[in-house]
């Protein structure tokens, strides 16, 4: 990795988080609509007063006058106070993520552990009885969107055999904090979410792992180890498994930027306060400081994950070149 | 076992180790006595009294602070903070005696300067929700320890009523010492003057009051009230029927109303609160596009309304015909001789034939006066009830040989078009509880255009000279029966120009049990959250 | 084209591909002739919220409707909309893959670095306001779909393009003084379209989820009936509630159906038309082009398929 192609890429990224704050400033701007809607609205507003709450929003102002201001207030890392809930951006941001990622991170952990474990499996007897189930089970599930499962599940694991809770991240008076009460509580109002997010997930990391190590398992260095003396197992083991990481960790990257806004319905339906909630929310109210905000931080770390999972890639493969 | 599935099992067994403190969760903690638990679907976000305008906002506030006066759906105004009160010069200042038994939840009194500084903080730092009352808010000053008067700049019944009831009364010796009022949360420990104050919260949550059970007025029986935010509204309902809510806080859908009451046995305990709303549902016209600038048309098309059809497809059942006065029954000043008008296809048909209208070609659509035919596009709100509703309105306008039909839009670009006066017809809704309103819909100079935007709410531009002069009269009228008989006149003006035509007004419709709490109050509008309601509840025991 | 189909036909999931695919499209056509009620018909409609029963297999919705009819009518939007963005997203990628693929410099960097935006925008929130601002109806969604999703497939031919740019073919094509858009038709774009026919059924196929997604949150079009808005009516119509069963499983069916028809077509479609490659590597190549096509969905977050939201 050379420092001429680091420097291009911090460049390229420079570019592109400019291009993005901009988009995110003028796209909300276009939606027809007042953010101030429902104080703008009371029909007693003389135009005087309608122009002057404007001004406290700080939307009377020319376009590009605003424009400048906000990128004045980016450069401090100032996103803005929201309009609906009278705080800072960033607070509200910060508290709303953690929760996102209880689900998104849970889902991912199960996802890969299981999935690896399953596709290491299938792959170990090819066309076997697991093997088979696999495959199959991949297109089957692939083609189930992700709510309706979550849906199915409310219905049998809520509605009728009432085993979880169907919504809310934690029940009520459980005092928050490090102890068990609360994690027990969070940890039961996760599960139906986090089963409807990993099933796809599980089956995709399976088949993934599957496929590489299958590919490479009638490769030159596998039969060289076997002729070495190693049994099949550690062969497939230590060098098929280690193959797959490649696509693996390419998978997890692409997989990483969805972190922080990838559970939006889910949270929508099991009325999860995470950060695919608060966009969808700030998006019907017109909350611009809000809009902004949350568009930025997702896009920033889309920005941040496809480095990191460029680097890794680097790393893991020494062919590859960042030229 | 061979390596791989000796990797799963240990996977699987990982995995089915971390669920042990799923199973071991709380089970949710046992419900105090005496505590009232209520649903809501909005969040709090904020508690700052002069910022706050959600739902459950206004509802903490309204525990956590008092207002000066109170306003009773029967008696008017009644006393809150202020035990009596006196209208003086002519309606241009108002002058409030306090109750001496009021207290801070500090523990310090409050006194006429509390008043005094809260109506000149409105002023001076342009609180954006009470921008409408500011421009004629003189002052306030106080005269003694317990008399404060405050003064306007034009005399007007109705704001006297808002300074009365809108405003929550602050503490001076707290709020002076705020440097930015307008971005101040006021989340942790907000000191108020009412009956309870905030023991517990967490952020889109939950959030407990408690009774401190020394307010001078108020009679709240309950130990606490706790405001359980839903973002689900299904949700909500099954924890209603679970046990653990007493109440919900919002209007459900006529069809979890109609379930219950067809299905009692499935929801034990589990009551529907019904009581008529004091807004009508009304199709609009705009008066300055021809042809529906001719009032035999408009009338016409009123005449083709089925109400009952729209209530019943709608609102199943749950609502109520209107007349076209647009008032409510339960106001104070409605017009009893404006009743519903009955549905009359012949005699909408009559009308349009007598007026020009006819259907030379019989294809079934009239033509209009320039030999075109007939089309009326109603612009409508983008929400399932929404359509439903204009699917049966542009059946049964229909039926009279106008090719209506309807486009959907959301409610931004909805309330654009409006203010553009760019359409021909619009479902919209008026509420006239409020008199003022009357002037702000339906005035001259409320339907202005400005630079390509309408002044006010008058999107559709009724003008009538006489109608303005009653309803500027109304405004400064300061004698209550004087008023009633100008806003009577009002509506029959109104109902003769068939710019709003009235299609229902729906029930607001609130799920409680029955069980824990008794006392449930239902009045108009608020259904079962009015002061009535919380001043009856007894606990009755049991979990 | 006619081996071809035959090869489609003998193939195990070809055939229950092209069945499905078929099927479906057949019902979606003849809607007015096999539904038993007309779903936009005022007077057609029944007793509300009926569970399946004489009359109404599949029992009504919350209005009177016939759950049945709807289902049959509903396949025309998500089969329009499926098909026409699949068709739009491929055409357009691939005119911009190439042509940033072929013709470097300037084109490439302009058209890659639009590319880059595409992909770190969060494309949830950014469809929210598209849509707020140009309409729900349900080309705009189309519109809205192809503006999102030609990127992946743009990328995904570009280095193919590169690849192929130093191929014998192309190079004495050049040589004899073929001009670029000669060259750009007749060599490449025929190379490539094997993989653009199969990326645009499976394209097609992760676009119904998406809009199926879309309409579920409330963004669908408002007057047409299509299997997602029929989610989102269950779910904001409290069918849990109601232990409505009937309105949550079919239209979920019907999506799964659907899409698992597509992608078993275009499996089919690849290893037919590229009979060179092994069975196996056929999937884990499917696997990274479909992440990369389902940038629509992904971009959404919404579910697409490859399973799962934001992990898998």
């Amino acid at each position: 990795m050379s420092g001429a192609y680091w420097a291009r890429r911090l460049l390229q990224t420079a570019l592109i988080l400019f291009i993005v704050v901009t988009l995110n400033f003028f796209l909300p701007r276009l939606t027809p609509g007042t953010p101030a809607g429902h104080l703008y609205n009371d029909p007693r507003l003389s135009p005087e007063a309608k122009q002057e709450i404007l001004a406290q929003f700080g939307l009377d102002k020319p376009l590009h006058v605003q424009y400048a201001v906000y990128l004045g207030n980016l450069l401090r890392g100032e996103l803005g106070t929201s309009f609906s809930y009278r705080r800072p951006v960033s607070e509200i941001i910060l508290s709303r993520i953690p929760w996102t990622l209880v689900l998104t991170l849970s889902s991912f952990l199960v996802s890969v552990a299981l999935g690896v474990a399953l596709g290491a499996a299938a792959a170990w007897k090819r066309g076997g009885h697991l093997d088979t189930i696999l495959l199959s089970a991949s297109i089957v599930v692939s083609a189930l969107p992700s709510f309706w499962i979550a849906m199915i599940l409310t219905l049998i694991l809520a509605f009728y055999w009432p085993v979880f809770p169907a919504y809310g991240m934690v029940s009520p008076h459980v005092p928050v904090g490090w102890n068990w009460a609360f994690i027990g509580s969070v940890a039961r109002h996760a599960f139906l979410p986090v089963l409807s997010m990993c099933i796809g997930g599980i089956v995709g990391y399976g088949i993934l792992v599957r496929n590489s190590m299958v590919e490479i398992s009638g490769e030159d260095f596998v039969r060289t180890a076997r002729a070495k003396g190693l049994s099949e197992n550690a062969a497939l083991y230590r060098h098929a498994l280690r193959n797959a990481m490649l696509p693996l960790v390419t998978r997890i990257g692409m997989s990483l930027s969805g972190l922080v806004g990838g559970a939006t319905v889910i949270e929508t339906i099991f009325s999860w306060e995470g950060m695919g909630l608060l966009i969808v929310e700030a998006s019907r109210s017109l909350d611009y400081p809000l809009m902004q905000g949350t568009m930025l931080i997702m896009a920033v770390i889309t920005i941040l994950a496809n480095l990191c999972a460029d680097l890794a890639y680097a790393r893991l493969d020494p062919r590859v070149k960042l030229k | 076992m061979e390596k791989p599935f000796r990797s799963v099992v240990i996977a699987i067994l990982c995995v089915g180790l971390l669920m042990v403190p799923v199973g071991a969760g709380v089970a949710g903690a046992a419900k105090a006595a005496g505590n009232l638990n209520l649903g809501v679907v909005a969040d709090v976000k904020n508690l700052n009294p002069y910022m706050g305008y959600g739902s459950s906002e206004t509802f903490v506030i309204g525990w956590v602070y008092d207002t000066l006066l109170g306003w009773d759906s029967n008696e008017g105004l009644v006393p809150g903070l202020a035990d009596s009160w006196e209208i003086k010069d002519g309606g241009t200042s108002v002058e409030f005696k306090l109750n001496p038994n009021a207290k801070w939840h500090d523990g310090k009194p409050v006194t006429a300067e509390d008043v005094e500084f809260s109506f000149n903080f409105i002023r001076e730092k342009r609180f954006p929700s009470f921008m409408a009352i500011i421009g004629n808010l003189a002052g306030a000053k106080a005269i003694d320890k317990h008399t404060v008067r405050v003064t306007f700049r034009s005399p007007s019944s109705n704001a006297v009523r808002f300074i009365a009831t809108a405003p929550s009364i602050l503490p001076k010796h707290i709020w002076s010492k705020i440097d930015d009022p307008r971005n101040y949360p006021n989340l942790d420990n907000p000191i108020g003057s009412g009956p309870c104050a905030v023991a517990e919260r967490r952020d889109g949550q939950f959030i407990t009051l408690k009774n401190l059970g020394n307010h001078y007025r108020s009679s709240l029986n309950v130990e606490t009230i706790t405001l359980r935010v839903l973002r689900d509204e299904t949700m909500g309902i099954m924890a209603l029927r679970r046990g653990d809510l007493d109440a919900l806080l919002w209007s459900v859908d006529p069809a979890v109303a109609e379930e219950i009451d067809r299905n009692p046995k499935g929801y034990p305990n589990v009551k529907v609160a019904m009581a008529p709303s004091t807004s009508v549902r009304t199709l609009m016209f705009n008066l300055r596009r021809a042809p529906w600038n001719d009032v035999a048309l408009r009338k016409a098309v009123s005449l083709a309304i089925n109400q009952k059809e729209l209530i019943d497809q709608v609102l199943l059942g749950y609502g109520s015909e209107q007349g076209p006065g647009l008032v409510v029954p339960s106001d104070l000043h409605y017009n009893k001789s404006l009743g519903p008008v009955p549905r009359d296809v012949a005699k909408a048909k009559a009308i349009l034939d007598q007026a020009g209208y006819v259907d030379k070609n019989r294809d079934g659509i009239r033509e209009d006066k320039n030999g075109k035919p007939m089309k009326l596009e109603i612009l409508t709100g983008n929400l399932p009830t929404s359509i439903n509703l204009a699917e049966l309105l542009v059946y049964q306008i229909k039926q009279i040989g106008i090719d209506a039909y309807f486009t959907p839009l959301t409610a931004e670009s909805l309330r654009n078009k409006e203010q553009a006066a760019d359409f021909d017809a619009a479902v919209s809704s008026v509420s006239f509880s409020v008199p003022d309103m009357m002037f702000y819909y339906a005035h001259t100079s409320r339907g202005v255009i400005n630079e390509g935007r309408v002044a006010g709410f008058n999107y559709g531009g009724y003008s009538s000279p006489e109608y303005d002069k009653l309803a500027d009269a109304m405004l400064v009228e300061m004698n209550d029966q004087a008023r009633i008989k100008l806003l009577r006149d009002m509506q029959a003006r109104l109902a003769e120009a068939y710019y709003h035509v009235p299609l229902f007004s729906s029930n607001v419709l609130m799920l409680y049990r029955d069980d824990r709490f008794a006392g449930w109050t239902v009045e108009p509008d608020s259904c079962i959250n009015n002061s009535t309601t919380y001043s009856n509840l007894v606990y009755k025991g049991g979990k | 084209m006619r081996e071809i189909a035959g090869r489609l036909w003998r193939h195990p999931r070809g055939r229950v591909g092209i069945m499905i695919t078929a099927a479906v499209i057949i019902i979606a056509i003849a809607a007015p002739w096999i539904a038993p009620y007309d779903p936009y018909d005022i007077g057609q409609r029944g007793p509300r919220r009926l569970p399946p029963g004489p009359g109404h297999p599949l029992g009504t919705d919350a209005q009177g409707k016939d759950i049945l009819s709807k289902l049959i009518y509903g396949a025309r939007v998500s089969l329009i909309v499926g098909i026409t963005t699949g068709v739009c997203v491929t055409v357009l990628g691939a005119l911009l893959g190439i042509l940033a693929g072929y013709l470097g410099g300037l084109a490439d960097t302009l058209i890659m670095r639009i590319c880059d935006i595409l992909f770190v925008v969060p494309g949830l929130p950014l469809m929210i306001l598209l849509a707020n601002y140009m309409g729900t109806k349900f080309y705009m969604i189309i519109v809205i779909f192809t503006m999102l999703g030609w990127a992946g497939v743009a990328r995904m031919i570009r280095s193919q393009v590169l690849s192929l740019k130093s191929r014998d073919f192309v190079l004495a094509s050049r040589s004899v003084g073929a001009r670029p858009g000669h060259i750009m038709r007749e060599h490449i774009l025929v190379s490539v379209s094997p993989l653009l026919i199969v990326n645009g059924v499976l394209s097609a196929a992760g676009v119904m989820v998406a809009e199926a997604g879309l309409s579920f949150l409330g963004f669908g079009d408002p007057t047409a009936v299509s299997w997602g808005k029929m989610l989102y009516e269950a779910q904001s119509g409290h069918a849990l509630l109601f232990g409505a069963w009937w309105w949550v499983i079919p239209p979920g069916l019907a999506i799964f159906i659907t899409v698992f028809g597509f992608m078993m077509f275009g499996y089919a479609l690849e290893e037919v038309l590229n009979p060179h490659i092994p069975r196996q590597s056929a999937y884990s190549k499917l696997r990274k082009g479909m992440a990369r096509y389902a940038g629509i969905g992904k971009q959404a977050g919404i579910g697409r398929p490859g399973g799962g939201e934001s992990v898998g």
